[in-house]
């Protein structure tokens, strides 16, 4: 972050025009980017990020710790993402969800890399939300377990135990996604 | 070999950057400004301004309350010791002697500015804060903020005498260059009898002399005691007097004069009542010119009452003094 959180705080409290302004420049990038990578490429990623901030600057007068606007920030985003993704879920499981994946990846790795990235988001979308994000704060936002316990807004064992399945969830999808695409290249011609 | 789960957050972890084409940065900074509206203040800045607000409008109101509220206040006229008490609305009480003469000058500040002319005034000031009491008694002036006094004209204009049962009051007056202050049970101020003004502190207030009973009122006086109160507008002190005086004239031409005294009083503000009266009249006195009077004006004003009808009747009836 470009601004210190101090001193960004002290901008929001005492009401400094272009404080909003400051705030969005300094965490537009950070959330833009927890969301993209809890919820996926989702056509909807600008509104999401909308509701992050909205969310955000009503409930900033709350943050008694300047220093603490890293955690909170956090707890913010991982809150707008889970009610996105149990929603989609939802949907999902209905049959109703039309939403396209428009874009994998932000063209970083080139097709190698996007092929990867969307072969590794059409995993994690198999997840319920509660372990894509588990597995997404770990693995992904590489937090250590504490943190990620306190962005979801669970104990240290409920993390644990929610990120020991995501993982053993992943391996075994990701396990038989290779053992398919392995039958597929081994098919012989013109079947 | 990693697990397969290291793999998978590796790539998304890869695809993913901080970097926004800054275009799409700002359309969307520029939805979020939109959204807010102009900068805000930080809510505790403006919770605070709010309670602020709230407090010294609230502390505001009841300072103005305490210092503009006009007193109310009503008179009685104590039947066995002949006392005037006027009975304030903050529940102070103000009794003058019989013989006395006094007048509530004016309501002020929540509390009340009376002149005594002449006589004894005991009064009780309900302590409020702001409330600004004051008794004139000649070139005196009492002043008091809640407190139990009481004050006595002498013979001469500028014989006073101001003794306090509790609270405190200042006492000013022409031969004093500042005002006398009493503000201890017993504690007294005179004029009356001593070349100059002293103060007498004394353990405990002498008792009071002992009031004559007051002489009764003729019957005619009183009438007039009550038809001066109604023309004074003091209709509930003037319903008072009547409604005792029938009580002591039941029946009879007396009763029936104070009856249709009463009908009379009441005709515009209680016509139900009035009706009532006015037919105790005819009822009791049914050959008088006064039961005629009464059916008559129940006919004209009150016939929207039960009694309307019998007064009709009444006067179709032919009158025993007609030939």
């Amino acid at each position: 972050m470009a601004t210190r959180p101090v001193a960004l705080m002290a901008a929001v409290r005492d009401g400094e025009p272009g404080a909003a302004a400051m705030l969005f420049d300094a965490l537009a990038p950070r959330i833009r980017r927890i969301m993209r990578r809890s919820c996926g490429a989702t056509p909807d990623l600008d509104d999401l990020v909308q509701d992050c901030f909205l969310k955000l600057w009503k409930s900033i007068g709350r943050l008694q710790d300047p220093e603490r606007l890293d955690a909170f920030v956090y707890a913010i985003a991982v809150h707008t993402a889970r009610s996105a993704l149990r929603k989609r879920y939802v949907r999902r499981i209905l049959k109703i969800d039309t939403s396209v994946v428009e874009e994998v990846g932000d063209g970083v790795g080139g097709m190698d890399g996007r092929e990867r990235a969307r072969d590794a988001e059409a995993l994690l979308d198999r997840l319920t939300p509660e372990l894509r994000l588990a597995f997404v704060l770990r693995h992904v936002e590489e937090l250590d377990l504490a943190e990620g316990a306190a962005a979801l807004g669970v104990s240290l064992s409920t993390f644990k135990r929610r990120l020991a399945s995501a993982e053993q969830r992943v391996d075994i999808l990701a396990r038989s996604a290779a053992a398919a695409h392995s039958s597929i290249a081994r098919l012989p011609e013109g079947t | 070999m990693n697990a397969p789960h290291l793999d998978v957050g590796q790539a998304v972890r890869d695809s993913t950057t901080d970097d926004v084409p800054p275009h799409r940065h700002l359309v969307q900074r520029s939805r979020f400004l939109n959204a807010i509206g102009t900068p805000r203040r930080t809510p505790w800045g403006a919770a605070s301004l709010a309670v602020a607000l709230v407090v010294v409008a609230v502390a505001g109101w009841f300072v103005w309350r305490d210092k503009h509220e006009a007193l109310e206040f009503e008179s009685q006229i104590d039947a066995t010791t002949g006392e005037t008490r006027w009975l304030f609305s903050d529940g102070s009480q103000v009794q003058l002697a019989p013989g006395g003469a006094a007048t509530v000058v004016a309501m002020q500040g929540g509390g009340a500015k009376i002149d005594l002319a002449r006589g004894r005034l005991d009064v009780y000031v309900n302590p409020a804060p702001h409330a600004k009491w004051e008794v004139l008694a000649g070139p005196h002036t009492v002043t008091v903020t809640g407190t139990k006094f009481l004050v006595e004209r002498g013979a001469q204009e500028s014989d006073v005498t101001v003794e306090v049962t509790n609270g405190r009051v200042l006492v000013g007056g022409p031969e004093l260059a500042t005002p006398v202050v009493l503000d201890e049970p017993g504690e007294r101020y005179s004029t009356v009898a001593e070349p100059e003004p002293e103060i007498i502190r004394q353990a405990s207030r002498p008792p009071p002399p002992r009031r004559e009973p007051p002489k009764q009122l003729a019957f005619e006086d009183e009438l007039l005691e009550a038809e001066r109160a109604r023309l004074a507008g003091e209709k509930g002190l003037a319903e008072e007097i009547l409604t005792r005086m029938r009580g002591r004239y039941p029946n009879g031409p007396k009763g029936s004069q104070v009856a249709f005294r009463l009908g009379r009083l009441l005709e515009y503000d209680k016509p139900v009542k009035a009706a009532a009266w006015y037919a105790r009249v005819m009822k009791e006195q049914p050959e008088s010119p006064l039961a005629r009077s009464a059916a008559q004006a129940i006919v004209d004003k009150l016939s929207e009452t039960p009694q309307a009808e019998v007064a009709r009747r009444f006067l179709a009836e032919p009158s025993p003094s007609s030939p």
